[in-house]
């Protein structure tokens, strides 16, 4: 600290600007934001991709389209009904895992930051979809973080992003004391050895 | 999927036991003779104890951690034993005492055990040999 004020000084310090994307705890995605990023990806042959994952917990689901309804765009799946439905109306765990895979597949070498990533998702398809969600961040190059204070969740993580992807991993558990904040990092092994043993690590 | 009711450090005194008849034994010793500052924890199988210790300063309440005793038994080989434990301390980053029942450093204290006793002696606690 000095006249000029406090500053901090870091050796080999890299610094560059990385596209962010924000996913709120609960539904305030703007749909037609999701529907432009689907257009985007549609484009480019991808949407077989984002239906793959949506199919973790949607088995039924064929196909999406992104559907133009005055002034905004909604995403529209066919889950073998008469009529291809907006893809809100098939819950709110679609709708959060799809803004969630959008998200990523469009912020290529960005970040992601996902707020309590498991609302809305039955705790069965959670293995599953971290899986889905590394395999899609390693490809596009994406940085997701995402916040929880789940055990299921942490679980699901550990159990879904394991063999290769577990090089990919670290759980940060924030950790506030008397009269400081720390975080604490686990890679795959140590949160092993926190679920193997039951210890608190939330 | 593990059970709930999670376990959280609770006491400055950690004493570190191999498997469940080592845990229960402890807790059990622990009652006995009225030690109440002292928490007893499972680190499972010998070959888990390099990734607990090291684990182990990352679970809530380690800041208040001011002694870690690892118990562990003598099996076949009490002095493979030893060296595994110091290998294991080492490891972790933890201060390593030079013989069972000896503490050394400083925040926090460390010592082993060998089980079930102190000249080179086989065998465990639990189960059969």
């Amino acid at each position: 600290m000095g006249v000029h004020g406090i500053g901090i000084h870091i050796d080999n310090a890299k610094m560059e600007q990385r596209h962010a994307t924000f996913l709120a705890t609960r539904g305030s995605i703007n749909p037609s934001e999701d529907a432009q990023k689907f257009g985007q990806l549609d484009i480019l042959g991808k949407q077989e991709k984002i239906v793959d994952f949506l199919r973790i917990i949607e088995p039924n689901l064929k196909s999406l389209s992104s559907v133009a309804m005055g002034a905004i765009s909604l995403i529209h799946g066919d889950i073998g009904l008469t009529k291809k439905i907006p893809v809100a109306y098939m819950g709110e765990g679609v709708s959060r895992l799809l803004s969630i895979i959008l998200a990523i597949a469009t912020s290529k070498d960005g970040i992601v930051i996902i707020d309590e990533c498991e609302n809305g998702i039955h705790y069965s398809a959670m293995p599953k979809i971290w899986e889905a969600i590394a395999l899609a961040a390693r490809e596009n190059n994406c940085q997701v973080i995402g916040t929880t204070h789940s055990d299921e969740c942490l679980e699901a993580a550990y159990n879904g992003i394991s063999g290769d992807l577990a090089n990919d991993f670290s759980y940060i558990r924030i950790d506030r004391t008397k009269d400081k904040i720390t975080a604490k990092c686990f890679d795959h092994d140590l949160l092993k050895v926190a679920i193997d043993t039951n210890m608190e690590v939330r | 999927m593990a059970p709930h009711n999670k376990i959280e450090i609770e006491k400055s005194k950690l004493l570190l036991a191999e498997g469940a008849d080592a845990f229960y034994f402890f807790i059990w010793a622990c009652g006995t003779f009225g030690v109440d500052d002292v928490q007893v924890m499972n680190f499972g199988g010998i070959t888990d104890l390099t990734a607990y210790l090291k684990a182990l300063p990352l679970f809530s309440g380690y800041e208040q951690v001011n002694t870690i005793v690892v118990a562990r038994d003598a099996e076949n080989n009490p002095i493979a034993a030893v060296n595994n434990v110091k290998k294991s301390l080492q490891q972790a980053k933890l201060p390593v005492p030079g013989k069972p029942f000896e503490f050394t450093g400083n925040v926090p204290r460390v010592a082993f055990m060998i089980f079930p006793g102190f000249e080179n002696s086989l065998g465990k606690i639990g189960g059969r040999r």
